[in-house]
């Protein structure tokens, strides 16, 4: 990608849109800060330094706290806050009409970043459709780079490279901007967990700006009834050493039985935690608080041990990139087994206890 | 009613909404091939309705059931979309839209939204009726953005909610259910919106045979032995970037703001499977350190 023709036209990506820094849109939920939002400022950080620009976060709630110094202690070095008491729970078009009003009246960024929530999601494209703007969803890699586009025999330097898994996972696509449609902010989403936050250093300095958008009629036309989301306490299973998820076949029964592995891993000293798939998060044999996959938590801890889980798609996208994969079921040929390190085909109504007894008289999965 | 062929309804005191599907068909996911370009090789592979497009046909299907009013499918894709849309037909779908043009081959999501807003406006959905829902899967097998439905919308200057689960209507607005992060929200939507469904929806039923008689007459094959509709079936519609009126710069690869640069095979760090019982484990889990 770095060889082009003596004669091609260099352009650098900002000059060419009028656009500069690198911007990171911080979900909140309930008051707090989300880790995603947490994590983008490691790219976003080291983005911006590359590019010697200002690392720059957007807050839209209803009240955000402490999250401005938070963020800057991870590296912002500027925070706008939009806040607003309609703002508490996420809909699209007040969203959009914020973080778009940004974009157009107050600055525009040459890079946006977003987390892969079911909020990123839903909001990115809407507001790239809005500003004309390029956008590249559930990335796993971000880098910075030129382009050479031989049609129009111009480079185009300093460019947001958003990597993205394609094709069935067997491809690293690395998409860039048209230099034919060359429009800014370059924007992409990333998935929870994939990159790590920066070590917060709470001595760090920045601004907090606060910004008002032009609310339209129209932008509260959607009513939020109910919400509801897990009961209880939250549980992180992101630093968990090692997580055992049951799928819906446990029942009541196999669940009871992961407790006690679980609970024999912690008497072990084990820093080790539960998990459940949609299926059995919907059936009522766990809070949603626990879910593993594409609409709950994305992990990957040392060890994961799946218990009667087939291995849709929408649980995998949560746990594919666990170190160590170790499946429990009696289907040789399910795609979990097929996709895993160790599996024991068997019935977790056996298995399980045995493996308990096993972790009571010291084995810890080599942990 | 916009693309039906009078308006037979009008005086009824029933709810006579349309919903509207948009509607993907995918390479079966495990046939995919990829050319030299790095762009997807659609042409070769067995096809079928994307999965979570199926999601959102059969919610449409069961809306029409429980508040009567139509059901119209709406693609943007090659000629061969046809297949999925008689499919669909099948179902009890009661008009399909197939926006066709060469011109729009390499569109990138930004593309796509405008492409597909601009063929919904064309057929006289808009946002200032009330009568009409458009709904969308989540996302597609082959692209895996979840970026469309969105962008229709946008363009669409209309509300959207995204993961929908569940959707009623109630008075002139549509109750959904979404999926969020450990839990689920309600919303009330004003009319018209879109919505955007999630694979956790009901699945997509079974053919219905009265339907299916009745779409057969409409129904002939193609030079490759494809299912195709006949030239001038009242139920389908096949349009071009110009009958929609779709401005040249915003469409296609060219009019698209991202392009696919690279996209390198990666080597995947398969995992070496190892079927044991919990006495083997034991000795596996040891050779891992």
């Amino acid at each position: 990608m770095s060889d082009w023709p003596e004669d091609a036209t260099v352009q650098r990506f900002s000059d060419a849109t009028s656009s500069e820094g690198v911007m990171v849109f911080a979900e909140m939920v309930d008051g707090h800060l989300l880790n995603v939002g947490r994590e983008l400022m490691g790219p976003g950080r080291e983005m911006a330094d590359q590019l010697g620009v200002t690392l720059s976060a957007i807050l839209i709630h209803h009240s955000v706290g402490d999250a401005p110094q938070d963020l800057i202690s991870l590296g912002a070095d500027k925070v706008v806050v939009v806040e607003d008491p309609r703002l508490e729970h996420y809909t699209t078009l007040p969203y959009a009409r914020a973080l778009s009003d940004y974009l157009t009246n107050a600055q525009r960024p040459e890079i946006l970043l977003m987390g892969a929530t079911t909020t990123g999601r839903d909001l990115a494209p809407r507001v790239a459709s809005r500003v004309d703007a390029g956008v590249t969803a559930d990335c796993t890699k971000l880098s910075v780079g030129p382009f050479y586009h031989r049609k129009t025999k111009s480079v185009t330097t300093h460019m947001l490279e958003a990597h993205r898994p394609s094709f069935g996972e067997s491809k690293l696509a690395c998409i860039m901007s048209n230099p034919e449609q060359l429009w800014a902010p370059a924007m992409a989403t990333a998935r929870p967990g994939i990159f790590v936050a920066p070590a917060s250093d709470s001595s760090r300095t920045g601004d907090v700006e606060s910004f008002t958008p032009d609310w339209q009629d129209g932008d509260f036309s959607v009513e939020v009834m109910d919400v509801r989301r897990g009961e209880g306490e939250r549980v992180d299973l992101g630093h968990c050493k090692l997580v055992v998820a049951g799928g819906i076949p446990c029942g009541q029964t196999g669940f009871r039985e992961i407790h006690d592995l679980v609970d024999a891993l912690k008497s072990q000293g084990l820093d080790a935690e539960w998990g459940a798939s949609r299926a059995a998060v919907d059936a009522g044999h766990a809070p949603s608080t626990r879910q593993i996959g594409q609409t709950g938590q994305s992990i990957r801890p040392p060890v994961y041990i799946a218990v009667a889980i087939s291995g849709a798609p929408q649980h995998t996208a949560g746990m594919k990139d666990s170190e160590r994969i170790i499946a429990v079921n009696t289907d040789e040929s399910c795609t979990m087994v097929q996709s895993a390190d160790a599996a024991i085909i068997g019935d977790y109504r056996e298995v399980i206890p045995q493996l308990t007894e096993k972790v009571k008289s010291g084995f810890t999965f080599g942990l | 009613m916009p693309v039906s062929d009078g308006d037979k309804y009008s005086d009824w005191e029933v709810l006579m909404m349309d919903f509207v599907v948009l509607l993907k068909q995918v390479p079966k996911p495990k046939e995919m091939r990829v050319t030299a370009e790095g762009t997807l090789d659609r042409a070769s592979a067995p096809s079928q309705i994307n999965q979570d497009c199926q999601h959102a046909l059969e919610m449409a299907l069961s809306m029409k059931d429980t508040y009567g009013g139509r059901v119209v499918v709406v693609s943007m894709g090659p000629p061969n979309f046809q297949m999925s849309h008689i499919t669909a037909m099948e179902r009890g779908v009661d008009e399909t839209v197939l926006l066709s043009d060469r011109k729009l081959g390499g569109s990138d999501t930004w593309a796509t939204g405008y492409a597909l807003s601009g063929t919904l406006k064309h057929i006289g959905y808009s946002s200032e009726r009330n009568d009409w829902v458009v709904m969308g899967g989540r996302q597609t097998t082959d692209g895996d953005t979840a970026h469309v439905p969105s962008q229709v919308a946008e363009n669409l200057g209309i509300p959207q909610v995204t993961l929908v689960e569940t959707c009623e209507i109630v008075d002139d607005s549509v109750k959904v259910r979404r999926i969020v992060e450990g839990g689920s929200m309600d919303l009330s939507m004003p009319l018209p919106c879109m919505l955007s469904i999630a694979p956790t929806a009901a699945p997509l039923r079974g053919r219905n045979m009265k339907a299916a008689v009745a779409v057969k007459k409409h129904v002939t094959k193609d030079q490759r032995g494809k299912d195709t509709f006949k030239e001038g079936a009242p139920i389908f519609r096949l349009l071009s970037a110009d009958d929609v009126e779709l401005e040249g710069p915003k469409i296609g690869l060219a009019g698209s703001p991202t392009i696919v640069a690279a996209a390198p095979k990666v080597e995947k760090a398969s995992r070496d499977l190892q079927v044991t019982d919990t006495n083997g484990l034991i000795g596996i889990v040891e050779g891992w350190q």
